[in-house]
Formats: structure tokens, sequence, C-alpha cells
């Protein structure tokens, strides 16, 4: 069981980084470079720390909670989710050098969607395991 | 026991990726101490205003970023005619581009200097650039100094003169403070 979130983690963290990469590379050149304050290598790493979170917090909540450990968990997913969003918009500290700060908020605030999608469209494939 | 190699590699795995995405950036800010030299052999002279900030990590050179604006209004070259002919459309047409621009892409040591690509930005246009820096300095004080060959005709800087030479010595010395 243990084994299966913790596959589901590293699928999900590589897929979201993979996506994020294209986005962020096209977004850097085409639109406005932020890379000085958010690296492409520093966005992989928050997925990969972020999916691998996500794989211990589902594995917990089912053992603790059988019948309402995964409902709980994709609330708390889908709230946190929606709370991170507010700290792009609240960020004021930018470099003086760094151009086009007023869409900074808009450039992140995708990432921040695309790690929870992935996880709850392929998190059904553990349940398939179960059964 | 393989039960104990997945938990011993799953956590192994969220601790460094845990680290990495929260690996605090040494940045330093240049501060008003630096100097910008330009010399061939008619003219010479310097830009007294520029901005920018160095993330700079020894270990995590991979990391490390060089990001600088010039402000092309603090020409100085000892003439004041011409420091304005160089804010004319013909030169650096400082009303449509007020700074010059460089961002590194990577830095690599090699022997006793720090190699830097990145992209200079003069006039609208950008190329790649390899700069060779001395670092000295440690702490919260740290200072990047050497020398680029810039041909202004790559940027459209002025027209090709038997006067003005193409090639551009810029010289740099850029102290920097820990933010």
């Amino acid at each position: 069981m243990f084994k299966s979130y913790f596959l589901l983690g590293l699928v999900v963290s590589l897929i979201s980084s993979l996506g994020a990469a294209v986005y962020v590379t096209k977004y850097y050149e085409v639109m406005a470079n932020f890379s000085l304050i958010l690296p492409l290598w520093k966005i992989i790493a928050t997925y990969f720390a972020l999916g691998l979170s996500l794989s211990g917090l589902y594995f917990l909540s089912t053992r603790l909670a059988p019948k309402f450990g995964t409902i709980i968990s994709n609330i708390v997913l889908v709230f946190a989710t929606l709370g991170s969003i507010l700290f792009p918009i609240m960020k004021e500290d930018f470099p003086e050098t760094l151009e086009m700060t007023e869409f900074y908020p808009g450039f992140v605030i995708p990432l921040h969607f695309i790690l929870p999608l992935f996880w709850l469209a392929l998190s059904p494939l553990i349940k398939k395991n179960e059964i | 026991m393989k039960k104990y190699y997945l938990i011993i590699s799953y956590i192994f795995l969220l601790v460094i990726s845990t680290s990495l995405a929260f690996l605090p950036v040494d940045r330093f800010e240049i501060t008003d101490a630096f100097s910008l030299n330009f010399k061939s052999a008619d003219p010479s002279g310097s830009f007294n205003k520029m901005e920018g900030t160095i993330d700079f990590n020894e270990q995590s050179l991979e990391t490390s970023k060089f990001n600088f604006s010039i402000a092309i209004s603090s020409i100085k070259t000892g003439n004041g005619m011409r420091d304005k002919k160089a804010q004319t459309e013909e030169w650096f047409d400082a009303k449509k581009y007020p700074n010059i621009k460089f961002v590194s892409k990577t830095v690599e040591k090699e022997d006793d200097l720090y190699k830097i690509t990145g992209e200079l930005s003069i006039k609208g246009t950008t190329k790649v650039y390899v700069v060779k820096a001395k670092k000295s300095g440690s702490g919260n004080t740290i200072s990047f100094a050497g020398s680029i060959n810039v041909n202004r005709m790559d940027f459209k800087i002025g027209k090709k003169s038997d006067v003005v030479p193409d090639i551009m010595k810029v010289s740099f010395n850029l102290p920097a403070e820990k933010k």
C-alpha cells in the first residue's frame, strides 16, 4: 500500500515537473523572465517535496481513517492549493532589477494547480490496486 | 527488509527535495562603489549608475545568478556633447532602451576565475557573452572584477566609422553586499 502511494508521488512529481518545465521555459522566453526569483530547479524540487509529502499524507490518512481518509485528504489538498495562491498575490519583495513583476501572480498561480490536478487525476489508480 | 529500504528511500528523497526547495540563496546587492569603464582608442568613459544582484553560492554554482541593469543616461565620456549624443537613436537610443542588461545563464569555475555565460541586451538586441571574473572577498562582502570586449556593431550602436572602433573593452569591478 505504501509502495503504491510512494510510486504515485514520484510519478505525479515527475509528470508535473515535465509540465512545469514546458510552461516555465516557454513563459520565460516569450513573456517575462522570473528565473531570478523562481528558477526551474526550485519548482521541480518543490514538486517532488510536495508529491512525496502527499504520498505520506494519503497513506497515513487512509491507514488512520480507512473510510474517510481519502476524502479528508482531498479536501485538505483543495483548500491548501486554493490558500497557497495568496502567496504570489501578496508577494511584494521583488528585486529592483526584475521587470514586469505585475505578471508574477498570473504566471505562478497555474503552477500551484499542476501537481494537485495530476494527483487527483491519477490517485484513483491506487483504489484499483486496493480492490 | 524490503519494506525498510522503501521507507528509507522515501525519507531520503523527501529530505533531499525539501532541502532543495527551501535552499536559501545567498543574494548580494551591487553597492555604489562599483566601477564600469569602457575603453577604446576613442572614446573612453564609464557608466555611473547600475543596479543588480548576485545570487552566489560557491558550493552550488548551478544555482548562482548574476543580474545587472546599467542606466544609459549615466554614461560619462568626459565630453558633455558626446554624452548627449550617446543617448540618441543612432547610438544607444536611450529613450526606447534606457538600460543595458545582463542576465547570466550559467556560472562555472575555471581555475581561479569564474566563467559567467549570459545574455547581454543592448538597444533591443540580445547576444550571448562569456565574461571571466575574479572573485575577491568573502562573507557578507564579495567583489567580482574582470573585463570583456564588446563589439558595438553587434548591437547596432552607432555606424561603422574610422574614428570610433567597433570593439570596446569594458572593465568592471562589482563589489556587492549580502542583502
